[in-house]
This record gives C-alpha cells, sequence and structure tokens, in this order.
C-alpha cells in the first residue's frame, strides 16, 4: 500500500506541473488578449475617428465648392451684364 | 475533483480565452480594415473636392478680375459719350465745310471703345481723339464764320480799314468802287493819297491778298506825297524799270506785306522803303 502511493507521488507531480501549466497558459493568453484586442479597439477608435474628421472636411469642402460655384456664376452674370453695357451704342454718333 | 479534470477545465479555459481574444482581436482588425478602406475613399473625395474648389476659385478670382476691369472701361464711358456729344454738336454746325474725315475719326473711335472691354486706357485715348475732332471743327467753323464775315461788304470794308489803320494808313480813306482802274478791272485802286477804293469782291481773296492789297495802295498813297521825285529819280528809272507798281510792292514788302505781287530784290526793297519817309535817294 505505502509502495503503490509512492509510486503514485511522481504523477500527481506531473499532474501539478500540467495544472499550472496550463493555469499560467490561461493567463497568459488572457493577458496578451487583453493586451492585444485592447491596442486594435485603439487602434479601431483612432481611425474611426479619423473618418469622422475626413467626412465633415469633406462636407466642409463639398459646401465650399458650392459657395464658389454660385459666387461664379454670380460674377459671370455681372460679366455678361457689363458686356451688354459696353456694347451699348447709346450716346454714340450715328 | 481529480487532477485530470482539472487539467482539462484549464486546457478549455486556455483554449476558450484564446479563441476568444482571436475571433475578436479578428473582429476588430476586420472594422480597422473597413474603417481604412473608408478612410482611403475620403481621402481621395477630399482631395478631389480640394482640388475642383482650388479650380473653382481660380475661375471665381479670373471672373472678378474680369468684371473689375470691365467696370473701369465702363467708368470711362460717359466722359467718352461727352466728348461724342461735343463732336457731334460740332459737325453739326459744320454746314458746308468738309468734315467726312472728322466724323469717320468719331466713329473710328467708336469702334474701339465699343470693341474694348478690359482697358480703360484706350477709352481715354478715344476721348481724347474724339475732344480733339471736335476742337479741330470747332475752330474751323469759326474761321470759317470769320471769312465769312469778311465777305460781306461791311466786313471787307471793315477789314481793309482796320488793316490800313495798323500799317500807318489811318489818313488815308478807303471805300467802294465798281472796280475799273486806269481802264483796267482791278480789286483795289489809288485814286489819290488819301482816296484808296476797294471792290466787294475782294472778300473772296485769301487774307493775305486781302492785306498785300491794303500795303500796295498804301504805298501808292506814300508815293503820291513824292511823286515828281520819284518821276525824277535816276534809281527809280535804272532799279525799277519806272515800274511804280513794282515800286509799290517793294515799298509793301519793306514794311511786312505778305508777297502776292512782283518779286522784289533786296536792294529794291531797301531803296523803296526810303519812299514812307518822305525820301527819294539819288542813289540805290
Amino acid at each position: 500500500m505505502e509502495q503503490q502511493q509512492q509510486q503514485h507521488w511522481p504523477s500527481r507531480l506531473a499532474h501539478l506541473t500540467l495544472i499550472t501549466a496550463l493555469a499560467g497558459a490561461t493567463a497568459t493568453a488572457a493577458v496578451v488578449g487583453g493586451i492585444v484586442v485592447a491596442e486594435l479597439r485603439t487602434g479601431l477608435d483612432e481611425t474611426l475617428t479619423a473618418e469622422q474628421q475626413l467626412t465633415a472636411e469633406l462636407a466642409e469642402a463639398e459646401r465650399g465648392q458650392v459657395l464658389v460655384k454660385v459666387s461664379t456664376v454670380d460674377a459671370e452674370k455681372v460679366i455678361a451684364d457689363l458686356r451688354e453695357q459696353l456694347a451699348s451704342y447709346e450716346g454714340f454718333l450715328e | 475533483m481529480s487532477f485530470r479534470s482539472v487539467s482539462v477545465a484549464l486546457l478549455a479555459a486556455a483554449v476558450t480565452v484564446t479563441a476568444g481574444c482571436a475571433v475578436t482581436a479578428g473582429v476588430i482588425s476586420s472594422d480597422i480594415s473597413a474603417a481604412e478602406a473608408r478612410v482611403a475613399v475620403l481621402e481621395t473625395r477630399l482631395h478631389a473636392a480640394e482640388a475642383t474648389a482650388a479650380g473653382a476659385t481660380s475661375a471665381l478670382d479670373d471672373a472678378e478680375a474680369k468684371a473689375a476691369s470691365m467696370r473701369l472701361v465702363l467708368d470711362e464711358r460717359p466722359a467718352f459719350v461727352d466728348a461724342v456729344a461735343k463732336a457731334e454738336k460740332a459737325l453739326k454746325v459744320a454746314g458746308k465745310l468738309d468734315v467726312k474725315a472728322d466724323r469717320a475719326k468719331v466713329l473710328a473711335a467708336q469702334e474701339k471703345v465699343r470693341a474694348e472691354t478690359l482697358d480703360p486706357e484706350v477709352v481715354k485715348t478715344a476721348t481724347r481723339d474724339v475732344l480733339a475732332v471736335a476742337k479741330s471743327v470747332n475752330a474751323r467753323v469759326a474761321e470759317e464764320k470769320k471769312r465769312a464775315a469778311a465777305r460781306t461788304p461791311a466786313g471787307v470794308l471793315a477789314e481793309f480799314r482796320a488793316t490800313l489803320d495798323a500799317i500807318g494808313g489811318e489818313w488815308v480813306n478807303v471805300t467802294f468802287f465798281d472796280g475799273w482802274c486806269g481802264g483796267k478791272k482791278v480789286n483795289g485802286c489809288n485814286f489819290s493819297a488819301t482816296d484808296i477804293r476797294i471792290t466787294k469782291a475782294l472778300g473772296n481773296e485769301r487774307p493775305s491778298v486781302r492785306r498785300w492789297v491794303a500795303y500796295h495802295e498804301l504805298a501808292h498813297s506814300y508815293q503820291r506825297l513824292v511823286w515828281s521825285d520819284i518821276y525824277t529819280s535816276p534809281v527809280f528809272k535804272s532799279l525799277f524799270r519806272s515800274n511804280i507798281e513794282l515800286l509799290a510792292n517793294c515799298m509793301a514788302y519793306s514794311q511786312g506785306s505778305p508777297r502776292e505781287g512782283h518779286h522784289c530784290s533786296d536792294r529794291q526793297i531797301r531803296w523803296a522803303a526810303n519812299i514812307y519817309d518822305g525820301r527819294v535817294p539819288k542813289k540805290g
């Protein structure tokens, strides 16, 4: 019986080692995985922030573009009006 | 609980945690990739929009600069139209004067002004040109009026009188006559020292001719004051071949008359000038 118990010790030690290793691996996986996931989330947040900024800038640029186009159309109308006035014979000798 | 059970549980936990992290990381990576793709599209669109905006801004600047130049040209238009009105008024009162070339100049200036849209200097130059036309026509009209006034009988007589007064002939009378003088038809004749007569037709002659007639006839008046001395003068015979008309011309030229009659040498003019002082020099 005692001999039988003495034969079980190495097996228990191996099991404990295995359990410890598994526990360590689990903890390591959890920590490393958590860090990787956290970094990825940060990266994702930054990308999303950049996307928002770009969306806002694009909207601003497009608004500016529209305003410039409207102003250009107005200026062209003014030019057409001035051209008409310049082409006038009013007050000229016949 | 047996060691085996614990080991299996821990293994399962390790696998679960690892797998969970891997799945989560995969999802987040996928989200990042999708977001980056959207960012790339946004960046492309933003660059395109900025490029278009820059082009549009440049076009707007060009249009505004053009409009500003056109306004400057238009600002010069009232002065030009005013100049045209002055020229038109001058052309209207030109009467029989030939103003075709003047009108053509105004019309050419008008076309330049109508065609010009950007350079105000072109309009300024055209305005100056048209004002010059108006001034020129007005001056010619005034000159013509003066000439017309001189052509009336009263005008002819008044002008002749004024010329005589200005050249030392205040003491001589002037009246009209029919033009017959010593058997010849002329525009002016000296009947005595104090009696000069002219025709109304003298007004049709050029101003220089009218002035020369005054000088010439007045010279005869001065000749009459020393008439016998002249006719007995050997110098008169040799230097003027006894031509009293030539002597009158040379006398006139010595006083600054327009040279409308005979030619006189300097020697003849010098000798003739003495007659005004009542002297008939013995040497020529």
